[in-house]
């Protein structure tokens, strides 16, 4: 119940600072341009577009808003009453997971995109969602202002990103298979391209396995520097 | 005497060397430079790998990507503005010397030099296209423009930093002018003319074609980036 409260609260957050708006105009923009693409674009470019963005959305977002949470002494607030940490950050992705939830849906039903390995693409969108959000609360335990959230987070970000240069085949190395966005990639591309299953089933344990190092990771940092800072 | 410039920058000044924020900042557009620097050797490992020629757009990438820097600083100065709104800086800058007014010259001014001095550097640095140095200079002050009005965008419409990061996503749908000017073979793609970056497109093509129009779209897109910039400083300050 708690959860649920908590992550209502995130919702009407989120929308009364115009994400909703932003994503609505966004959502909007990439069906017209995934309807003008020629055919054989239109999945690589989905991919691309739910891997640099829709997924990804969490990850912008939630440094500014612990920032300002912090900044207004809310956090200190907050804990006083039952609501635990893990409630609090459970919370924050799983609001952040309804928004890139809808906004893909909307994508894939205004393009007419859809395909038989589905479960598997929902999969991977739902968990890169939430492990993007979970990579960007890590940063956001400690940053200072949103330009320093933006700098840590975003030089952590293109070096964790680096699999996508084998995803436009211009490098590939085994190395990029430890990487989560790997992973990612592999799953948001199903619908357009075969991959084996045994890469598939690769996918969802490197998806599973990052979200439980991130999340137990962030779990201890919010501990230490936001529900007991020095 | 110091003027309160003065003071002011180098309070930024050790506020860079203590966190570094900034001199990372540059890490991007220093990047979008590289990148570009290289662009003829990723060009042929694209033809070679994926057998596809990208020289017939050469000139869409470059004013595409000469215009990141300034998006980048932008963004970086808003977000700056933003924080020292939430924390109520500005209200102490207010009853300084300074006044808020000249707080605001200085954020404006930083972002539209770092832009137009990148967009420069990597016109002809990297040497991809010549570009006639008047024609560079009047884009060049274009480009600086639109630098003050990213950062006036996201801090005159919103309450906050959060809602600003929400305004930053929009800002980004500004640049789709440059594709429709490159791509849209109709007349439709005037309707985008109202947003600056439609021309400085336009006057990458016409200078490269070595068209009179040229000098409409330097006045034209001089006049549209003095509109938008006045009705956002407008907004700011009267929200203020």
């Amino acid at each position: 119940m708690r959860l649920l409260a908590a992550m209502g609260q995130d919702i009407r957050f989120q929308f009364r600072h115009g994400f909703y708006y932003a994503y609505a105009v966004l959502t909007i923009l990439y069906i017209i341009v995934l309807r003008l693409l020629p055919d054989t674009m239109v999945y690589p470019a989905l991919t691309l577009i739910l891997f640099s963005d829709i997924c990804a959305l969490g990850f912008f977002f939630i440094g500014a808003i612990v920032l300002l949470e912090r900044g207004q002494n809310l956090t200190e607030s907050l804990f006083v009453t039952p609501l635990r940490l893990r409630e609090y950050l459970l919370a924050k992705i799983l609001s952040f997971l309804f928004l890139a939830t809808l906004s893909a849906l909307l994508i894939m039903l205004g393009a007419s995109i859809g395909g038989q390995d589905l479960m598997w693409f929902v999969f991977g969108a739902v968990f890169s969602a939430l492990i993007y959000t979970l990579f960007g609360l890590i940063f956001a335990a400690r940053a200072r202002h949103v330009n320093d959230y933006f700098v840590k987070s975003l030089g952590a970000g293109l070096l964790i990103s680096l699999p996508i240069l084998a995803y436009i085949r211009l490098f590939d190395t085994p190395l990029f298979y430890i990487f989560p966005t790997r992973a990612t990639l592999i799953l948001l591309d199903v619908l357009g391209t075969d991959y084996a299953l045994s890469e598939k089933l690769f996918s969802v344990a490197s998806l599973l396995i990052w979200f439980l190092i991130l999340g137990s990771w962030v779990y201890q940092r919010f501990n230490k520097y936001v529900r007991h800072p020095a | 005497m110091k003027t309160p410039i003065a003071v002011l920058a180098r309070g930024d000044l050790k506020h860079v060397v203590r966190d570094s924020t900034l001199v990372l900042a540059l890490f991007g557009p220093l990047a979008i430079t590289l990148l570009l620097w290289f662009l003829p050797a990723i060009e042929m490992l694209i033809q070679s790998r994926l057998s596809f020629d990208t020289a017939p757009y050469r000139l869409f990438i470059v004013s595409f990507l000469s215009l990141i820097p300034g998006m980048l600083f932008a963004m970086i100065y808003g977000f700056i503005i933003l924080d020292e709104r939430d924390e109520a800086v500005i209200d102490f800058i207010s009853i300084t010397p300074l006044r808020k007014e000249g707080y605001l010259t200085y954020k404006l001014i930083m972002p539209m030099l770092l832009s137009a001095g990148f967009f420069l550097l990597i016109i002809y640095a990297t040497a991809l296209i010549q570009l006639n140095p008047i024609h560079a200079i009047g884009i060049a002050s274009m480009v600086a423009l639109e630098a003050a009005i990213g950062t006036l965008f996201l801090v005159a419409f919103s309450e906050n930093k959060v809602e600003g990061l929400a305004f930053s996503k929009v800002m980004g749908i500004m640049y789709l002018a440059i594709p429709m000017v490159f791509f849209w073979n109709s007349e439709w793609h005037w309707l985008s003319a109202f947003l600056p970056p439609f021309w400085i497109a336009k006057a990458f093509i016409h200078s490269q074609t070595g068209s009179i129009w040229i000098w409409g779209d330097l006045f034209f897109g001089t006049a549209v980036h003095l509109a938008v910039l006045l009705y956002f400083l407008r907004t700011f300050l009267r929200r203020q």
